[in-house]
């Protein structure tokens, strides 16, 4: 049974979930739950939010799949990653997110000895000045630096123009540069 | 070439020149000879992709999936009332007489006065009771018949 439906493309799935088929539910929760918690991990920065936020996403499909609307061709993934990319930012703003607060104590504290833990040290880093970003341009960077998606994908899911999206992105890593020279600087002095 | 067109092809072709455009190539390679500004941003570049490289993040529970698929056949919850408060509950009760503020405020203020009116007036009682009772008891002065 689950042999069959893996052969299944994504909207075929979509389908047969309006037609209330578990079995394709949960053939697509198996085939996009870990891709979609990490699109989810990278705006939010924690597990249990972000697996809440994934659960949440998909359950809507179940309850509601005539939401994804055939008719306008949108390929799954598309809304997929704009329902989620909506709810997440939605439950941030809800609860007043500062998730990078975690990091700044590692960035005024101690300086930390060993490559290990110099390089946790840079990802807690790398994790805040990201998450400092303005939304529009940290989803950008994400779809198009960790989610390797072309400039026009990534358009298509914010609905914005693929040269609308290289901006947010050359903005995104403008500041991420200015930040990190300044860290670097410091560092050697 | 300058600066901003040799930043927006670091960002459209990558870091390695060689992979970019034949007809770019060129230009860019003879742009990072001419001056160290295009070299700083060639550098910027790799700092940035490496701490762009190291950014992890924390695996997903081994059981996310089965716990979706599980949720999805469990039957909706009414959240919608369960998650109200009492002083909610009564607030949307009044709200579908259609009352104007002054009149729902005032409303409130009766209902909320003839609660604790009635809670205040329980207690006298109970407390009237147990002071008969204990008069009761302590008149008592042995056994009538005797």
């Amino acid at each position: 049974m689950s042999g069959h439906l893996s052969k299944k493309s994504d909207e075929e799935l979509l389908e047969l979930i309006i037609k209330k088929d578990h079995p394709a539910f949960a053939e697509l929760v198996n085939r996009y739950t870990k891709k979609f918690y990490s699109v989810s991990y990278r705006i939010l920065g924690n597990r249990i939010d972000s697996e809440d936020m994934v659960q949440d996403a998909f359950l809507k499909i179940w309850d509601a799949p005539e939401l994804w609307d055939k008719k306008q061709k949108t390929k799954f993934t598309t809304w997929f990653y704009r329902v989620l990319i909506n709810q997440c930012l939605d439950h941030k703003r809800k609860k007043g997110y500062r998730n990078h607060d975690e990091y700044e104590e590692e960035s005024t504290g101690e300086r930390t000895t060993g490559k290990i833990m110099e390089e946790q040290s840079r990802n807690k880093l790398v994790n805040k000045y990201i998450l400092e970003l303005p939304e529009k341009q940290q989803i950008a960077l994400n779809l198009c630096y960790y989610e390797n998606l072309t400039r026009q994908e990534a358009g298509e899911i914010m609905e914005l123009t693929s040269k609308g999206v290289q901006s947010l992105v050359s903005r995104a890593k403008d500041k991420l540069k200015k930040k990190l020279k300044v860290y670097y600087e410091q560092e050697a002095i | 070439m300058n600066t901003k067109e040799f930043k927006i092809n670091i960002d459209l072709y990558g870091l390695d020149i060689n992979k970019w455009p034949e007809d770019m190539r060129e230009k860019a390679n003879k742009a990072l000879l001419s001056s160290t500004e295009f070299q700083d941003l060639i550098e910027e570049e790799k700092i940035l992709q490496d701490s762009l490289n190291l950014r992890t993040f924390d695996e997903p529970s081994s059981d996310l999936e089965n716990r979706i698929i599980s949720a999805a056949r469990k039957e909706p919850v009414n959240t919608a009332v369960k998650n109200k408060s009492i002083f909610e509950l009564i607030s949307n009760l009044f709200n579908s007489f259609h009352l104007p503020s002054p009149a729902f405020a005032l409303s409130m203020v009766l209902v909320i006065g003839i609660t604790l009116g009635y809670v205040a007036n329980n207690s006298a009682d109970e407390a009237d009771n147990d002071n008969l009772f204990a008069s009761e008891i302590s008149f008592y002065d042995g056994d009538f018949y005797e």
